[in-house]
């Protein structure tokens, strides 16, 4: 059972997010691109919502991160992300 | 000599302008330069330039750098277009300036940085293959390497991946650091890929990101496993209670079992 707060705990962001990227390749894999693209943009907007909540995150002091540190590193994770969505959705035309 | 007419400014596509830009540079009288057809060309492009910045604004980097920066990108796709390819010139630029943006951006950021705990297992699997290869005269199979390194084959094959991804990291790399600013792919280098690098493309990117959270779950463990630090310690310093400190430890534990695979013990 998941607590009010599980949903805003790093670990479960990161949990839930490599669930979604593997899923996104094998979409991908599949050729199912929209579908891939679609999970990758279910873990930006997670991303997104966990850091909007990541300072009442008890992990973070817990396990010493630096927030802002962490901020940037996730938001590496969202440009790559970002950038597969943007190919996805911008197709090349032969 | 319709081909000559001028269209007027709105009804000149990219493609005209680039076959104007062609005849021009080998000497034919089309009515403007090179110059003046490359600048119109560029003008005409720089919508599509800000649209694709704005995509990397999550960078973090200044808008207008990241435009600079795709200016680049559009220039290369002028002056390496080829139009008996048949390829639509905002297609090709778009690559070229995507590819651009995120070398500027890998620059400033090093966006895919290989966590040190890959690297250390990438080292160890290279070591196991030579010293089986040495030892039998043959590669291992996957589940020779499994048993030799003791992880599973799914690990095994996790690890492989990675060093897919490290690869194309290096091979982007070696390819800039022998010249700051290599020639860019041209139309005919692009079509050849084509099906096979869009999806590889994809791969390395999302694997990336796997390796990143990856990265980041590993510290908050480090943090929480290895500070030697009792529950009620913690519990004190968060203001919650031994009992809450266990609990969240117990489902840490559950995540990092299905993130890796690894089957929950009996109770």
């Amino acid at each position: 059972m998941k607590d009010a707060k599980s949903s805003h705990d790093l670990l479960t962001l990161i949990g839930s997010a490599i669930e979604q990227l593997q899923r996104g390749i094998e979409l991908f894999e599949t050729s199912s691109k929209r579908e891939g693209a679609a999970c990758l943009a279910t873990v930006i907007q997670s991303i997104d919502a966990y850091l909007a909540h990541a300072q009442e995150d008890p992990l973070l002091q817990l396990a010493r991160i630096d927030s802002s540190d962490l901020s940037d590193d996730l938001q590496h994770v969202k440009l790559d992300l970002a950038a597969v969505i943007h190919q996805v959705e911008d197709p090349r035309e032969n | 000599m319709s081909e000559q007419k001028d269209l007027g400014a709105a009804n000149r596509s990219n493609e005209w302008l680039l076959d104007r830009l062609r005849r021009a540079s080998d000497g034919e009288q089309v009515g403007q330069t090179p110059q003046e057809l490359r600048a119109e060309i560029v003008e005409r492009n720089v919508g599509l330039v800000k649209s694709i910045a704005l995509k990397f604004l999550s960078s973090g980097e200044p808008l207008d750098d990241l435009i600079q920066a795709g200016y680049i990108g559009l220039l290369n796709a002028v002056s390496n277009f080829d139009l008996a390819r048949s390829n639509r010139f905002s297609t090709y630029a778009s690559y070229l300036i995507q590819g651009e943006i995120r070398h500027f951006i890998r620059d400033k950021h090093s966006t895919i940085r290989i966590p040190q705990w890959v690297q250390t297992m990438n080292r160890r699997l290279k070591e196991a293959e030579e010293a089986y290869f040495q030892k039998t005269g043959r590669p291992p199979t996957l589940s020779e390497l499994a048993a030799a390194l003791e992880l599973r084959e799914d690990q095994i094959t996790a690890l492989l991946r990675g060093r897919e991804s490290m690869t194309y990291v290096s091979i982007d790399q070696d390819r800039r650091s022998q010249d700051p600013n290599p020639a860019p792919p041209t139309t005919e280098h692009l079509r050849a890929k084509d099906g096979e690098d869009l999806p590889f493309d994809f791969r390395m990117r999302i694997l990336a990101a796997i390796e990143q959270l990856t990265s980041i779950q590993r510290q908050v463990v480090a943090g929480l496993f290895y500070e030697g630090k009792s529950q009620s310690e913690i519990g004190s310093e968060l203001g919650i209670s031994q009992r809450q400190v266990s609990r969240m430890k117990e489902r840490i534990l559950d995540e990092l079992r299905d993130t890796f695979h690894v089957d929950r013990p009996e109770n």
